[in-house]
């Protein structure tokens, strides 16, 4: 993995506005890439791209998820004074868009502006602003236009339905720490792009065919729905999760989800990815993400036979002004080159097979037995009573 | 019944509106509109196939040589409620169907559908007399626990429901009450979707009568479930590649809706609906001097979620016409369910988004032009 181009690709994809609806550019510029690779791949009517990589063996095929669109806005109202109401795209806090600088994109022309907390100015502001509730009808966006009525908003062209971008003004740091809005999941992106890009350098072979989605629909929940085709048997998600980093521990790990809000992802898949990780020294740890979803479950929501986990790479303060570490992102790298380059979870893995051919997941060997063996009360009294008397039976 | 229009297509939709209006059709209880649908179409002389369930996938064919098609989506289902319970003072103890509030039943006049014979009655507070219960009753919440079902029979005890006929689980229709103004605003429950489907016929009428052939097959699809989520999931062809749905366009303050001319729903609670298709039909709007506003739905989903989430690939949008007070008391007007019916009509003139499978990125579409970068 090479930490340069792969901080130089990320930069690329945060500089090109993605919300959800609005990606075609960043679908562009990831077609662009493959390219360059000298990769494969399709494009679906929305713009999900799926690229397929041959692999050395016979039977189920992989599929690698991510997601390239991300949280946004759009008008949903032109006021009479000029300001503009915003709706989000996808779930996200108010709180983490006010103050933010957006670009507007309008059927000919694009606009700037900041997003606002709806405050009377100059009347009584000292106390107006800490009292201004925390929510999406409480911000507005602040055209830097010469605006002061509706009108004047409409005739620039600007129109409700009209698209949000936030800038993700992003920094590099020399420490490693990466901190931007929108690293979700242009990260994961970038280390999807560099993956493939060692793949095929080093020349590594691949032990099944593997599909690369990179989605568009993720931040509003149907991103892998319509993609992933019958053959494919698993799905494995990268994408961005916040975890706590301790001192132990500085953003270093790959997290390896056990259960999200969609319910727990694959036991043999998960247990499968945990050995990879193991075998190649990659820093990594379980753990069950609440109030997560990701394309996995948009995928089995589309009614797909499939094995199901999520990657993560260490993230801090999702959907707000997000922060990864560049050893978090290569450790995620390495653990994709490994997982693709493993034997799958299961060497034939069709459905509706027979019984005999189907996994275990309880053994002899890790069933404690249910009750520890007992003495029958009987016994012991008996026992008991003749010890007691000495040997003297009454009977 | 005269519903009072001159023109000969403000009366066909009217009159078809009012017709399904009468017939009940909560979801999960659809079997009658579906069928009034079906000899509808009949008529029409478009041909049409039936699910399991219900939903109806008409087909008028487009000019030949497109592999793909496009299908405007309406929904059939209506909110309503089921019996829950048979409560020890014979009255009925009722869920709602759909998600809505129980303000908006109260008072409601109603029908139970039971195995032996359908019943009338009336939706009541559960402190229902004035001269009984005096303030009590204003503060009382409002609460689908707090409502009940006056059964117009002589029904006093749990004992008396049971003898009726009456079991858990029964359909609980509520009267639509339609009342259409020569103003042009039509009042009535349930114009959520009933008054889609009638625009919908009205257009494949006039596409039918005026042998307006439409530029690609055009599939007219009458979804059962859409009120509780799962309406579009099973109704469409791989062919289909853009997908229009028609519904109820919330009008309220805050909202950009009107109830004149299309509104057009850029989002909703299920995020954007597809760009390109929506900046077509506001294309066509203009072009056709077709009023329209553009709008987001705060609370809202529409068959487009379903048929997305069952992994359909497909531009989506959302036409509506825009309604007073949805899920409650509602009102919308000739003028936009006719601005709706011009839509259609044009909509399925028009070339498709685009014209086949992209077959690389070089025919993928830009939503940014370089020039157009503000920074």
């Amino acid at each position: 993995m090479n930490a340069q181009r792969l901080k130089k690709t990320l930069l690329d994809l945060l500089a090109i506005p993605s919300p959800s609806g609005f990606t075609d550019e960043i679908v562009h510029y990831i077609g662009r890439e493959l390219e360059s690779i000298g990769l494969d791949y399709d494009l679906t009517r929305r713009g999900t791209i799926r690229a397929r990589l041959p692999g050395s063996g016979e039977g189920p095929v992989r599929a690698v998820v991510n997601h390239v669109d991300t949280i946004g806005a759009m008008v949903r109202m032109i006021r009479s004074d000029g300001r503009v109401q915003v709706a989000p795209i996808g779930f996200w806090s108010s709180r983490f868009a006010e103050g933010i600088r957006v670009t507007l994109f309008s059927e000919h022309r694009a606009f700037r502006g900041t997003i606002m907390p709806v405050v009377e100015w100059g009347v009584s502001r000292d106390k107006g602003v800490e009292s201004v509730p925390m929510d999406w009808d409480h911000v507005e966006l602040r055209l830097d236009e010469a605006v002061f009525n509706a009108d004047d908003v409409r005739a620039l062209g600007i129109e409700v339905g009209d698209y949000i971008a936030f800038d993700a003004s992003a920094e590099v740091l020399d420490n490693g720490f990466i901190v931007a809005r929108n690293l979700d999941n242009k990260a994961g992106a970038a280390v999807v792009l560099e993956s493939l890009r060692v793949l095929h350098e080093t020349g590594a072979e691949l032990t099944r065919d593997t599909y690369f989605l990179f989605t568009v629909t993720e931040t509003i929940g149907f991103g892998a729905g319509s993609a992933v085709l019958p053959e494919v048997s698993e799905l494995l998600t990268l994408d961005f999760a916040s975890v706590p980093s301790t001192e132990k521990s500085p953003m270093r790990r790959v997290t390896i989800a056990s259960a999200d809000a969609s319910g727990p992802y694959d036991y043999h898949l998960i247990a499968n990815l945990k050995r990879i990780a193991d075998e190649h020294g990659i820093p990594c740890q379980k753990k069950l993400l609440e109030a997560y979803h990701s394309d996995t479950a948009s995928a089995l929501a589309a009614g797909h036979d499939v094995r199901t986990a999520v990657i993560a790479y260490a993230g801090d303060a999702a959907h707000s002004t997000e922060r990864t570490h560049i050893e978090s992102l290569l450790n995620a790298g390495r653990l994709l080159i490994g997982y693709v380059t493993t034997e799958p979870t299961f060497a034939k893995d069709t459905a509706f097979t027979s019984v005999d051919q189907f996994s275990h997941q309880i053994t002899d060997d890790n069933m404690p037995p249910q009750k520890p063996p007992v003495p029958a009360s009987r016994e012991v009294i008996r026992r008991e009573q003749s010890g007691a008397t000495g040997g003297d039976n009454k009977e | 019944m005269t519903p009072g229009f001159d023109d000969p297509s403000d009366a066909y939709l009217v009159e078809r509106l009012l017709e399904m209006l009468a017939i009940p059709s909560i979801t999960g209880f659809t079997d009658e509109l579906s069928r009034y649908l079906c000899a509808e179409l009949q008529a029409l002389g478009v041909e049409f196939q039936l699910t399991r369930r219900g939903s109806i996938i008409a087909r008028v064919p487009g000019k030949s040589g497109h592999r793909y098609a496009r299908a405007v989506v309406n929904h059939l289902d209506t909110i309503g409620a089921t019996v829950k319970a048979l409560k020890p003072n014979g009255r009925l103890a009722i869920a709602p169907v759909g998600t809505w509030s129980s303000r908006f039943a109260e008072g409601g006049r109603v029908t139970v559908f039971t195995s032996s014979g359908a019943y009338r009655g009336q939706v009541l507070p559960l402190l229902a007399s004035g001269h009984a219960f005096n303030e009590e009753v204003d503060l009382l919440p409002i609460s689908w626990n707090q409502i009940e079902v006056r059964v117009n029979e002589r029904a006093e005890t749990q004992q008396d429901l049971r003898a009726l006929g009456v079991e858990v689980g029964d359909y609980v229709a509520f009267d639509a009450d339609p009342e259409v103004s020569s103003s042009g605003y039509i009042s009535a429950r349930h114009l959520d979707n009933k008054a889609g489907a009638a625009a919908l016929l009205c257009a494949l009428k006039q596409i039918r009568q005026e042998r307006l052939e439409p530029e690609i097959d055009l599939h007219a699809i009458f979804t059962v479930t859409e009120e509780v989520g799962t309406g579009a999931g099973a109704t469409l062809s791989d062919r289909v590649s853009e997908f229009v749905g028609i519904d109820i366009g919330p009008v309220a303050p805050g909202q950009n809706a009107r109830e004149t001319g299309v509104t057009i729903c850029a989002q909703d609670t299920s995020g954007p609906y597809d760009f390109h298709l929506r900046r077509k039909l506001t294309q066509l709007c203009r072009s056709n001097n077709i009023p329209y506003q553009v709008d987001v739905f705060r609370y809202y989903y529409s068959d487009a979620n379903s048929a997305v989430t069952a992994g359909h690939d497909v531009h989506d949008a959302l036409l509506t016409f825009g309604t007073d007070a949805t899920h409650g008391y509602e009102r919308t007007h000739m003028d936009s369910l006719r601005a709706l019916v011009r839509l259609l009509v044009a909509y399925s003139a028009s070339t498709p988004v685009f014209p086949a499978r992209l077959s690389g990125r070089r025919e993928f579409p830009h939503q940014i032009e370089s020039q157009e970068s503000a920074q």
